[in-house]
């Protein structure tokens, strides 16, 4: 509950004696509050008021103990002052409140994800090991269960090491068939490794995974909650999973995750012991914990030694191939700290372009005060007294600002965790944490020392006498503070325009990557995953029971094609596997071509709108007992079969259907792993072949795409209601969940950088207007004499223009400087883009010209009777 | 007569506190003021010895499971102050008896 925290801070304002009572007070009152509001439906922000009010309260005690007093009466005059020029006070506290917020909001997720340590015992010593492929430039590729039961045997350096692979588990039974992601892990995965013991039962033992022990799981937290509605009597209890009947021996705490394996949610134990000599087939990921007199470079020196051994021992596998050791730390939060630390910047100039308006407006206010300051000062207040009287003022503003700002973090972060892509890990653990509320307190207090001090100081290095002689007016004496604002609003236009610059290149570059041709047609394209795994132990059975399924689809008349496989392009999951071409001099060891092999059915390549280029697709003659018939995609022909004709060669797939394959046809390429991703080989083989035991059912639905989902979920459970169907969604949202997170960090630096640009298109045109009233006498006198309106109007919309023509110079040197940050970040846009620098630039000035037109309007409206009546 | 300055907001804490409110937050309730006003004019007519306040009886709290909460009540020396702020502020629209508010 945020009003507990943020009590005990305001608390701290309350006098010493008093502050236990107090704190005690506030927090009943609230405590027996909140449960009666909820039933009242009052919303949560009148809690937050009364935190407003609690800090009015602890003022009001700090201003009655006995150093107090004088502090009392700055502060009331302050809020006085305030409180008669509402619009100046709230432009000031909006302007902050969206500088704070925004920055807490951010800092909290950049906190949560990155600088939280990991969930795990001792986290700093657990490392990631992989293998280094040089000769595909793999640096974390995944290991041969043979290579990974070597490390192991062979280190001195780790204490404990673990390895796992993805399992993709049905549990059936009870509710219903349910498809789980799940991990298989060597045993001392959980405690030995991670050091995280089960909440409930126990972990692993080392005689778990070993052949012929009793099948056992573990559960998390969120599965034993969802499927087993927590209940307890589940550890001890067996569950058939994926046809195994298994023992729960354990459920893991809320929150843990094995990092390899993040969206695991049940764990079944397995030993690399037992899995011979295939060192072809890499599909572990291996975690390893240093022992504590480690370093991760003497790590990585071992390791290479052990893995220069076994190159050496086997070449036709190990050949090129290091080993790669990368802290947890680094593999958990990879690709995800460059986008959230440039979110962060980004966010940081927000703030520093409100506070720059600030100190604007605040500047603009001491000239305009400069009569009253000069009345104090003549009645006997020191330069000090003065400096105090501006630097609460400012101080009070931050307060507010930084509360409002509170406020809006609060909601910011919310939505930033709901609009937040998948595969941003840790997401689900932040929220406003401590060290975030610290972090923003100490952002309002530099702030509001920031925007005070710069108008107190110039309040108090005025004469007196001089400014009462002004009468006012202070039009020429204000000159270095009109200096200091015309480089403040240069420096919002800069930093405005880096933003801007930013944003235009993440929007240009979001742009090139969708608008890339994907080789086949999404629209109107279902895709529903199922697994036969654990149901249909038999080739025939499985190819039958697709048949019937896609039979019965295809009489749906919503659908105009359909057709099942293995592999879909945007599904992140292929398989893949070596293979022989007959006729072709052996390859060089570990070089063999390797391609993804793709089961599918006749009539897939047409459903997804793949083309078929030479050749024929799959028939009716290509049945189980038949020779193998394959189509290769182009890529495949380009890299293998150069200036060759593939057509009637064959090729040998180890441990595939009938082995040797018949190249009958070449079809297109097609995007596999999504934007931005090369095609990749490809080798399509007739399902019936080789029936897997996961499948992708495709249809085509031209009209009302989504309806058809849970057409087929009803299809299939008519079939056979043991076969669950777990995320089926349209092509579109597929591709959508793609480019997710190059679409989140679009978004929030869009927003930024116009937030940024209002912020600085107001702050120009408060400079100009306060320019326009100072010398409205003068445009008077100037209107009086005949000087034509237009005139009047170019005069000040020129004095904008030339601030912009600053800002801008100093804007495009520093976006040229900043935006190779950016580079890793943009697909196929130069982070020096001449064309976006032009756009930016112009938008700047549009900005400029914007915020200046209407105080220009204004002064053309000066109305030279009345100046000259008052002179 | 202690020192009181009889604004609309010290009017409607008296009233409200006659009435039977005897919560912080209850007050503020009950006048709709807010509570950065009713705090410090319940501390101010603390200081002046028109309004007492004590801790509830831990017992009773936990009887409804929360924390203990202060509560205050009109001093006696406070019946005349009462009695001005009616004269002053007669058409008040704080402070239904609490046995009428149906709780």
């Amino acid at each position: 509950m945020i009003p507990g925290r943020i009590l005990r801070l305001v608390s701290l304002l309350v006098p010493a004696d008093r502050r236990e009572e107090w704190l005690a007070e506030w927090q009943a009152e609230f405590r027996s509050n909140w449960g009666k509001g909820a039933r009242q439906s009052r919303l949560p922000i009148m809690q937050y008021a009364r935190c407003l009010g609690a800090l009015e309260d602890a003022f009001w005690l700090r201003m009655r103990s006995r150093n107090g007093g004088m502090l009392l009466h700055d502060f009331r005059y302050a809020a006085r002052t305030l409180r008669r020029n509402l619009g100046f006070t709230a432009v000031v506290i909006l302007t902050l409140a969206l500088g704070v917020g925004a920055n807490t909001a951010i800092f909290s997720v950049v906190s949560g994800v990155l600088l939280q340590p990991l969930p795990y015992g001792d986290p700093d010593q657990l490392v990631t090991v992989w293998e280094n492929n040089r000769s595909h430039s793999n640096h974390m590729g995944q290991v041969s269960p043979p290579n990974f039961a070597d490390w192991r045997e062979q280190n001195d350096g780790f204490s404990a090491m673990s390895a796992g692979y993805w399992w993709s588990a049905t549990i059936t039974g009870g509710a219903g068939a349910e498809r789980v992601l799940g991990a298989a892990i060597t045993p001392g995965t959980l405690q030995g490794v991670l050091g995280v013991s089960p909440s409930r039962g126990r972990s692993f033992l080392p005689e778990d995974g070993t052949e012929g022990a009793e099948p056992v799981v573990v559960l998390s937290h969120a599965l034993w909650q969802r499927r087993f509605g927590s209940d307890p009597s589940v550890v001890g209890a067996t569950v058939e999973i994926s046809g195994v009947s298994r023992t729960v021996v354990g459920i893991m705490p809320a929150g843990f995750a094995v990092p390899t394996y993040p969206t695991a949610e049940l764990w079944r134990p397995v030993t690399m012991d037992t899995y011979g000599d295939d060192r072809s087939s890499h599909y572990l990921r291996v975690i390893a914990r240093l022992e504590a007199s480690t370093t991760v470079e003497q790590a990585q020196v071992e390791m290479d030694a052990i893995m220069a051994r076994l190159e050496q021992q086997y070449p036709e596998h190990n050949a090129n191939t290091g080993a790669n050791v990368v802290t947890l730390k680094h593999y958990v939060v990879r690709q995800v700290d460059r986008a959230l630390y440039v979110l962060l910047g980004a966010v940081g100039f927000v703030l520093l372009i409100a506070c720059t308006n600030v100190a604007n407006v605040m500047l603009a206010r001491a000239s305009v005060r400069e009569r009253e300051f000069a009345v104090r000062s003549a009645l006997g207040a020191g330069r000090r007294r003065l400096i105090r009287q501006v630097m609460t003022e400012s101080m009070l503003l931050a307060a507010l600002g930084g509360a409002a700002g509170l406020l809006l973090a609060h909601w910011g972060v919310r939505l930033l965790i709901a609009m937040s892509p998948p595969g941003i890990p840790r997401l689900d653990q932040v929220g406003i944490d401590p060290r975030v509320l610290v972090f923003m307190l100490s952002v309002t207090v530099v702030t509001g020392l920031a925007f005070g001090i710069v108008p107190a100081l110039q309040v108090s290095r005025r004469h007196g006498v001089d400014a009462l002689r002004e009468g006012g007016r202070g039009a020429s004496a204000g000159r270095a503070g009109v200096r200091a604002r015309k480089a403040l609003v240069v420096a919002q236009l800069a930093i405005a325009l880096v933003l801007l610059g930013g944003a235009g290149l993440l929007t240009r570059s979001f742009g090139k990557l969708i608008s890339e041709q994907i080789g086949f047609d999404a629209t109107g394209v279902v895709v529903a995953p199922i697994s036969l795994a654990g149901r249909y132990s038999d080739d025939a059975d499985r190819a039958q029971f697709v048949n019937d399924l896609l039979e019965r689809l295809g009489q749906r008349p919503e659908a105009t094609a359909v057709g099942a496989a293995a592999c879909v392009p945007f599904v992140p999951w292929e398989l893949n596997s070596s293979f022989t071409i007959a006729g072709q001099p052996p390859p060089q060891p570990n070089e063999e071509p390797d391609a993804r092999i793709n089961p599918a059915s006749q009539s897939y390549l047409q459903t997804v709108g793949i083309p078929l280029l030479r050749g024929r697709g799959f028939t009716d003659n290509d049945g189980p007992g038949s020779p193998g018939a394959a189509i290769i995609n182009e890529v495949a022909q380009r890299q293998y079969w150069s200036g060759e004709d593939p057509l009637g060669q064959w090729i040998e797939l180890e441990g595939w259907g009938p082995r040797r394959f018949e190249i009958v046809g070449i079809a297109g390429d097609a995007r596999f792993w999504g934007f931005g991703s090369e095609a990749s080989p490809e080798i399509y083989i007739p399902y019936d072949q080789q029936p897997f035991q996961f499948v992708n059912v495709v249809a085509r639905v031209p009209r009302g795409a989504e309806q058809f989902i849970p057409v087929i979920r009803e299809v299939i459970h008519e079939l056979d209601p043991d076969i669950p169907v777990y995320d089926a969604a349209t092509m579109r949202q597929l591709i959508g969940r793609s480019v997710a997170s190059e679409r989140f960090y679009m978004v929030l630096l869009v927003v930024f950088a116009i937030v940024a640009a209002a912020v600085a298109a107001v702050g120009i045109y408060g400079l100009l207007s306060y320019n326009v009233a100072m010398r409205s006498n003068e445009i008077g006198v100037r209107v009086a004499l005949g000087a034509p309106r237009g005139d009047v109007l170019w005069q000040v919309v020129w004095d904008g223009c030339r601030l912009a023509v600053l800002g801008i110079g100093v804007g495009l040197a520093a976006s040229l400087g900043l935006g190779r940050i950016l580079t890793p970040l943009l697909h196929e846009v130069a982070a020096t883009d001449p064309l976006n620098l032009l756009v930016t630039g112009l938008a700047t000035a549009l900005i400029a010209v914007l915020g200046s037109y209407v105080p220009a309007r204004r002064a053309t409206r000066v109305d030279p009777l009345r100046v000259l009546r008052a002179e | 007569m202690a020192q009181l300055r009889m604004t609309y907001a010290t009017a409607m804490v008296l009233q409200a506190l006659d009435a039977g409110y005897i919560h912080g937050f209850d007050i503020i309730d009950a006048t709709g003021l807010r509570s950065g006003t009713v705090y410090p004019v319940l501390r101010r007519l603390e200081q002046l010895g028109l309004v007492r306040s004590r801790w509830e009886a831990v017992a009773v709290a936990r009887s409804s499971s929360r924390p203990p909460r202060k509560y205050y009540r009109l001093a006696r020396a406070a019946e005349s102050h009462l009695q001005v702020a009616r004269e002053r502020y007669p058409s008040l629209p704080a402070a239904q008896p609490l046995a009428e508010n149906g709780r």
